[in-house]
């Protein structure tokens, strides 16, 4: 009898999940790929909707079924389907977007539960393209969200990458705490190289603050669904807007400026944006970034306040300036 | 049907990805089911979310729902008639349509509920009130 290990490959769109299931089993794999009709179309033309699927035989008696899940947000429901029965889950991180570390929080939180009760572990893809932050920047975000599992440079196109990626998840232990970890304790990082790391004392910066500018409003404002885009400094001024009603300028500079003493208020952490919805006007986004700044986004009623997010999340991740 | 701010509370949080559910009005400060140490936070979150919907009718805007992404936790505000706000923590991912449907088929009886005379909840208020009457004032 065949053992199965199932393993689930996820992460943000375009990380390399696709690729990583190809090379590992020579294309003999099952796609679902289509057409790119978001944001995600900046940077690649096709993108998995459901889920891949492939098997790598890894001695007589046992094999790996290894299944990638869709990187988009709105499709989270496959997400839950597929880590039905697994044993593992590998995160891919592409260094080269703007905000890896945000990618890392959204899906470590994402999958919380399968991380906490199985293995779990880091491949962090295109470091060859962008080698900032460093593979040890995320041991230490990891070890700050109590998470002792192993960081690897990976290529996915390389077959011997994602393979020694996924012997790696077998081999290593089950279950994460979530107990920030002691600096001693800091998870294992192994680079491109195959070959482990020594552990340095650097503390690296968060690099979660989105950074908005006029290049961030022209792009927002190509969005579709979005009627109008205002940006706000940290003093509340505004920089720029393609609204032309000043009262609701005003409200999104209002709101800005609220936002910090709301944060110490409630007790409740960071605002990361805030929605508004009617049943007469169009909805307003207001999302809050680096500095103070702001960017208030108007749009249709029509248009879902989830997928406004991610368009907008997706868009900051791959904003060139 | 429990016909208590309580009951109405309970319905709320039977909603799939609601946490906590809590109903706010100046009179009548908040009711809601979140364990105590969360209590003072949500009140100052209440009142400034209640500014932001004041806000929004000094510019003749007819918003009614807020949502509030933090870190975590999202916190979504609906405004429903009398400045009455009922407030839910929720998932960070959640059913819009649907939860909005639920705080809607709970409004009147909010309304209902709160324009009863309010409860006295202050200990010392109560105990003041409820002195018999030959008793000496402290």
């Amino acid at each position: 009898m065949t053992i199965r290990h199932k393993i689930i490959i996820v992460g943000p769109v375009g990380s390399g999940k696709t690729t990583a299931i190809k090379a590992v089993t020579n294309d003999h794999c099952l796609v679902t790929d289509v057409k790119v009709t978001d944001v995600a179309s900046i940077r690649k033309g096709m993108t998995t909707v459901a889920m891949d699927f492939g098997v790598v035989p890894i001695s007589e008696n046992e094999a790996i079924h290894v299944y990638g899940a869709p990187g988009q947000e709105r499709f989270d429901f496959m997400w839950e389907i597929i880590s039905i029965g697994v044993c593992g889950v590998v995160l891919l991180i592409d260094n080269s977007r703007n905000y890896p570390q945000r990618d890392l929080k959204a899906f470590i939180s994402a999958f919380d539960k399968q991380i906490q009760t199985t293995r779990f572990i880091l491949g962090v893809t295109r470091t060859d393209v962008k080698d900032d932050p460093p593979l040890e920047a995320y041991a230490q975000w990891l070890g700050e969200m109590g998470i002792n599992a192993e960081v690897v440079g990976i290529d996915p196109r390389e077959k011997d990458d994602v393979l020694f990626l996924l012997t790696r998840l077998l081999e290593a232990g089950a279950g994460h705490t979530k107990e920030p970890l002691s600096g001693q304790q800091r998870p294992r990082v192994t680079g491109g190289d195959g070959a482990e790391r020594e552990i340095d004392d650097v503390a690296y910066d968060s690099k979660e603050d989105l950074q908005f500018d006029e290049t961030t409003l022209e792009a927002a404002s190509n969005l579709k669904g979005v009627t109008g885009v205002s940006l706000t400094n940290g003093m509340g001024e505004l920089v720029r807007s393609t609204i032309d009603d000043e009262s609701l300028n005003g409200f999104i500079a209002f709101l800005s400026g609220l936002s910090p003493t709301l944060e110490e208020a409630s007790g409740m952490g960071r605002i990361k944006r805030v929605t508004l919805k009617s049943p007469c006007d169009e909805s307003l986004t207001v999302f809050m970034g680096s500095g103070g700044r702001a960017l208030g986004l108007r749009s249709e009623r029509s248009l879902s306040v989830p997928l406004l997010g991610e368009q907008v999340e997706g868009l900051m991740q791959w904003i060139k300036r | 049907m429990d016909q208590t701010i309580e009951g109405v509370l309970a319905q709320l949080t039977a909603l799939k990805g609601v946490n906590h559910a809590g109903v706010y009005s100046e009179r009548h400060g908040l009711f809601s089911t979140l364990p105590a140490n969360q209590q003072a936070g949500t009140g100052n979150a209440a009142r400034m979310i209640g500014q932001i919907f004041a806000a929004l009718r000094s510019i003749d805007l007819a918003h009614n729902e807020v949502y509030v992404e933090f870190d975590d936790i999202l916190i979504a505000a609906y405004e429903i008639p009398d400045s009455i706000l009922v407030l839910l923590s929720t998932e960070r991912r959640i059913n819009f349509p649907m939860v909005g449907m639920g705080v809607k088929s709970v409004a009147a009886k909010i309304r209902e509920l709160l324009a009863k005379p309010a409860k006295i909840h202050d200990a010392a208020t109560l105990a003041a009130l409820l002195r018999p009457v030959e008793a000496t004032p402290p």
